[in-house]
Formats: structure tokens, C-alpha cells, sequence
């Protein structure tokens, strides 16, 4: 497999040009329903952390492997909620310092 | 009882139970000595399992089903119980050097996940209370 040059952003992103935000504006979920649903899937995996930890603790079908991999989900969905948090904090204090 | 509480309590369960089995290796020779066992689980898989017979007139109760909500555990606490029913030796003793030493070392590994599971869940917290 022969080595091939660096190829153009536009063609990496499905070969087309980037749009401006203001063409896109208006159409699709917006930042705070998608931000909702991120959440949402948080709790979710959470809860199904929490299932499977009852589930081991009171004798249930579930090996020890399950349980793990479980709460590394969680632990993991966790983090990146306080990622994303942090972020956001930085983005707005960025753009507040901004010189005009 | 949430979660957090009832991970605990199976930790002080597992905790009882290696001290049980260890009695009962201890005791291996033992005349008259009956084994003795922890029972937890099996109350717990009892109380799920069996649903409340409807009487005549009335609707069925809903099986109390663990759904990751914390008010559908039922309350139960480990209790020692004496195993009478198993085979006994010349000298009365009903234990099984093998079979306890096998219990042993699974109560081990249970009580290695539990730990690994409330360590997990505590820095999880912490995560999320630090923010970072």
C-alpha cells in the first residue's frame, strides 16, 4: 500500500466545502436538544449500572465481567459529561476576555 | 435501601461468610460439628421470584423486579443458617474439607468484585463532584 499525499480538508469531510454557519441555521436539533439527549444517555447508562450492581449484589445472572465493564461505562460517561462542562467554562471565558 | 447500601451490605455478607467458612475448616474434625453457611442471596432471589398470590377480587401485585430503582429492594439481612441436611461422617461431623475450601476462595473473588465495584462507584462521585 503506496503512501498517498496529504489530501485536501474539503475532500475529507464527504467532498464537499464547509458551509457557513448561516446556511445551516435553523435546521436540525439545536445544541441544547442534542446537549439534552447526551444527557440523557448518561443517565441512562448510569441506571443500567446501577441495575446490574443490584443484580450482583442480591445473586443474580450477571458475572463479575458484566458488572465491570458497566461501571467503566459509567465512570467513562461521567467523565466526559465533566469534559464537556469544563469545555464550555473555557469557551465562555475565552470569549468573554475576547479584545473588540 | 439504594444501591450504595446494599453493595455494603454484601460486602459485611461476604465479610461474615469467610469468617464462617473459615469456622467451619477450623472445626473440620469436629465431633458432632454441623457446617454452617451464610444465607443472603437466596433470600433476595426468593423475594423477587415469588409473587404475591392474588386473592379472589383482587389484582395481581406487581412483582417487585430490580430496575435500577432503589425502592424496589427488598429488605433483607444475611443470617447464619446450620447445615443439617448434608452427608455426615462416623463422627457426626458433616464437613467437607474440598467444598469449603472451594467456598472460600469464590466468597474471595465476590467479595474482590464488590470492593472493585464500590471503589468504582466512589470515584465516580468524586468525579463528579470535583470536575476534573
Amino acid at each position: 500500500m503506496g503512501v498517498q499525499g496529504i489530501q485536501a480538508v474539503s475532500n475529507v469531510v464527504s467532498g464537499q466545502p464547509l458551509q457557513p454557519s448561516s446556511t445551516v441555521s435553523g435546521q436540525g436539533p439545536s445544541f441544547a436538544d442534542f446537549l439534552g439527549q447526551a444527557l440523557d444517555k448518561v443517565n441512562q447508562i448510569s441506571q443500567n449500572a446501577d441495575q446490574l450492581a443490584q443484580s450482583y449484589a442480591t445473586g443474580g445472572q450477571v458475572t463479575a465481567a458484566q458488572l465491570m465493564i458497566a461501571e467503566q461505562q459509567a465512570s467513562l460517561a461521567v467523565d466526559t459529561v465533566v469534559q464537556v462542562n469544563n469545555r464550555v467554562q473555557q469557551m465562555y471565558s475565552t470569549m468573554m476576555n475576547m479584545q473588540v | 435501601m439504594n444501591t450504595m447500601q446494599l453493595l455494603q451490605l454484601s460486602l459485611d455478607t461476604a465479610s461474615m461468610r469467610q469468617q464462617v467458612y473459615a469456622n467451619n475448616i477450623a472445626n473440620a474434625e469436629t465431633p458432632n460439628y454441623k457446617r454452617q453457611d451464610v444465607a443472603f442471596e437466596t433470600y433476595f432471589q426468593q423475594a423477587l421470584e415469588n409473587a404475591p398470590q392474588a386473592k379472589p377480587g383482587e389484582y395481581h401485585i406487581p412483582i417487585p423486579a430490580l430496575n435500577g430503582n432503589s425502592s424496589t429492594i427488598p429488605d433483607v439481612q444475611p443470617t447464619i443458617v446450620t447445615d443439617e441436611t448434608s452427608k455426615v461422617d462416623n463422627n457426626g461431623n458433616n464437613v467437607d474439607l474440598t467444598s469449603e475450601m472451594t467456598n472460600l476462595a469464590e466468597n474471595q473473588v465476590r467479595y474482590n468484585v464488590l470492593v472493585q465495584d464500590v471503589t468504582d462507584r466512589l470515584q465516580r462521585l468524586r468525579t463528579a463532584i470535583q470536575g476534573s
